[in-house]
C-alpha cells in the first residue's frame, strides 16, 4: 500500500511512503488526520497574526521611534476607520542603540535583560468575513518573550573568539573591505550556531476581537491564546522540548469546535551523527465546551531519519495519531519512506 | 560593505598606568587593533583592560584604535563602540555609534586618543 504522508510539501518535493509491518491499519474508512506536531504548538513569532489566521504579505517592523510613530499614526487614517490589512511587529528594546549590550548578553542569565531584549509585540487587522462578505474588521494583538535564555554553546564560543581575532586583524589591514569580505563564511557559521544550549523558556500570548461593521461598541473578543515552551538542549546534539498551549475561542452556533483547547506535547531529538536523527514525540489534546463533544486524545510516535544528501532523505516512522485513537481496532502504524526534493521534514502523523 | 567612523579624543592622564577597554555594543561582534608610535600594543581581537603605558610616559603621544564591527544582530542595524580609559582623573566613557545600511555590513571605527597631562588639557 502506497501512501503520501507528508503535509503541505512544496511542489518540488516528492515523498513516497510505504506502510509496512503488522501494525498497518487496513480496511477502515480513513479517519481525518490531525497533523499537529510539537513544532505547531511552539510560541508563534507573531501571536496576533496566528490568532487572526492571517499570514500578512508585508509586516512593518519599525526600528526607530519615528518609524513606529508613523506606523501607528497610519492606523488612525482613513477618517478614523481601522485599516483592514495592517500588520506590525515591534521589539521596543531595539528601537534605539544599546551600546552596553554585548554579544554575550544574548546568553545572560539575568531575567530582566533576557525579557527586555526579547520582548516583542505584534498587532494586525484583517477584514471580517461572513459568507464571503466583509462586515467589519478583526483585530489581533500579541506579545512574546524569552523567560530563560540558555547559554552559548562551546562551538559558538570558539567561533566567536576566532572571529574577534580575525576582525581585529582586518581592522589593521591595509584594505579593510577586502579583508572583511573574506570573513563572510565565518560570520555565517557564527549566525548558524547562535542557538543557545541549556535551559530556554519561551512564552507568548495574544488575543483577537471582531468589530462588526467597524463599530467599536459592537466589538467582541474572538480568541485568546497562551503558549509556553520550556526546552533543554545539550551540547551533544540532544534536544528535549516541552510545549503547552491554551486556546480559548468564541464558537458561534453555526460553527463546529471546542471553546477551550489545551495541548501538551514533548519531543526528544537525538542526532548521534550528522546525517542521522532519531526523535520521539507525544501530544495530548483536551477540548471542552463549544458546539462539539469534549475530546481527550493523545498521539505519540517515533521517527528515524537518515539524510543521504541535502535534499534526499530516508525515514522510518511509527506511531498513533489523534484520529486513529478514535478509530476502532486501530493500532500502531509504521511507515518507511523516501523524500526527494525540497519537501518539509516528515511528521509523525501517518495516513493508514 | 564597510563604512567608516572617525573620532579624535583627548585623555587626561595621571601618574598611574593607563588601561583601555573597548566594548562592542548592540549585540554585535567586533575586534580591535591598537597602535602607538608605530608599534603594536597587545594582540588583535578583544581589548579588555589593555595596559597602554604609564601616564607620564604617554603625554603627547597618540594611540590609534581601530575596531571593525560586524552586523550580526538581526534585531537592529545599530553598531556601537564604547571606549573606557582608566588611570587618569575619572572621565566618562565615550561611545561612537553608526547604523549599517544593509544586514551583514561592517563598520570600521578609527579613533585616535591624544594623551595630555592634567595641567592643561581638554577631557575626552
Amino acid at each position: 500500500m502506497w501512501c503520501c504522508c507528508h503535509r503541505a510539501a512544496p511542489a518540488l518535493a516528492a515523498t513516497l511512503a510505504l506502510a509496512v509491518g503488522p501494525f498497518c491499519v487496513q480496511g477502515q474508512t480513513a479517519p481525518k488526520i490531525d497533523a499537529t506536531t510539537v513544532d505547531d504548538l511552539r510560541p508563534p513569532l507573531s501571536p496576533a497574526f496566528v490568532l487572526l489566521g492571517i499570514e500578512p504579505a508585508s509586516v512593518q517592523q519599525p526600528e526607530t521611534p519615528r518609524a513606529l510613530s508613523s506606523a501607528l499614526l497610519s492606523l488612525a487614517s482613513d477618517e478614523g476607520a481601522l485599516p483592514r490589512n495592517f500588520a506590525l511587529e515591534v521589539a521596543p528594546y531595539w528601537l534605539q542603540s544599546r551600546p552596553r549590550f554585548r554579544f554575550e548578553d544574548f546568553y545572560s542569565p539575568q531575567f530582566r535583560t533576557t525579557v527586555a531584549r526579547s520582548l516583542s509585540f505584534s498587532i494586525g487587522t484583517s477584514p471580517r468575513l461572513v459568507s464571503n462578505d466583509t462586515v467589519g474588521t478583526s483585530v489581533g494583538v500579541g506579545a512574546r518573550a524569552l523567560l530563560a535564555a540558555g547559554r552559548a554553546s562551546s562551538t559558538l564560543t570558539s567561533i566567536k573568539d576566532r572571529l574577534q581575532t580575525r576582525l581585529g586583524q582586518c581592522a589593521a589591514a591595509a584594505d579593510v573591505e577586502v579583508c572583511y569580505d573574506s570573513l563572510h563564511a565565518m560570520l555565517d557559521t557564527l549566525k548558524a550556531n547562535q542557538r543557545p544550549v541549556g535551559f530556554v523558556v519561551q512564552m507568548a500570548t495574544g488575543a483577537s476581537a471582531d468589530f462588526e461593521n467597524d463599530v467599536a461598541q459592537r466589538g467582541r473578543w474572538r480568541r485568546f491564546g497562551v503558549w509556553l515552551t520550556p526546552s533543554y538542549r545539550w551540547e551533544g546534539h540532544v534536544d528535549a522540548i516541552f510545549v503547552a498551549r491554551y486556546l480559548r475561542q468564541r464558537v458561534a452556533a453555526d460553527e463546529v469546535g471546542n471553546a477551550n483547547l489545551v495541548d501538551l506535547g514533548a519531543r526528544l531529538l537525538w542526532r548521534p551523527a550528522n546525517p542521522l536523527a532519531l526523535s520521539a514525540e507525544a501530544l495530548s489534546r483536551l477540548g471542552t465546551g463549544g458546539t462539539t463533544d469534549a475530546q481527550d486524545t493523545r498521539r505519540y510516535g517515533g521517527l528515524v531519519e537518515y539524510r543521504a544528501t541535502s535534499d534526499l532523505y530516508v525515514f522510518y516512522s511509527f506511531g498513533r495519531d489523534f484520529a486513529a485513537a478514535d478509530a476502532p481496532r486501530s493500532n500502531l502504524i509504521s511507515t518507511l519512506g523516501i523524500n526527494v526534493g525540497l519537501g518539509q521534514r516528515p511528521v509523525v502523523a501517518l495516513k493508514p | 560593505m564597510v563604512t567608516e567612523n572617525n573620532l579624535e579624543l583627548t585623555y587626561v592622564v595621571g601618574d598611574g598606568p593607563v588601561k583601555l577597554t573597548i566594548i562592542i555594543g548592540d549585540g554585535q561582534i567586533g575586534g580591535s587593533a591598537l597602535k602607538m608610535d608605530g608599534g603594536v600594543i597587545g594582540s588583535p581581537g578583544v581589548v579588555e583592560k589593555q595596559l597602554i603605558g604609564r601616564g607620564p610616559d604617554l603625554v603627547n603621544k597618540v594611540l590609534e584604535a581601530k575596531t571593525l564591527v560586524a552586523d550580526i544582530n538581526d534585531a537592529t542595524d545599530w553598531t556601537s563602540v564604547t571606549y573606557e580609559l582608566t588611570g587618569g582623573p575619572p572621565q566618562q566613557p565615550v561611545t561612537a555609534k553608526q547604523r549599517v545600511e544593509n544586514e551583514g555590513d561592517g563598520v570600521i571605527y578609527r579613533t585616535n586618543f591624544r594623551f595630555v597631562a592634567s595641567d592643561g588639557a581638554n577631557k575626552a
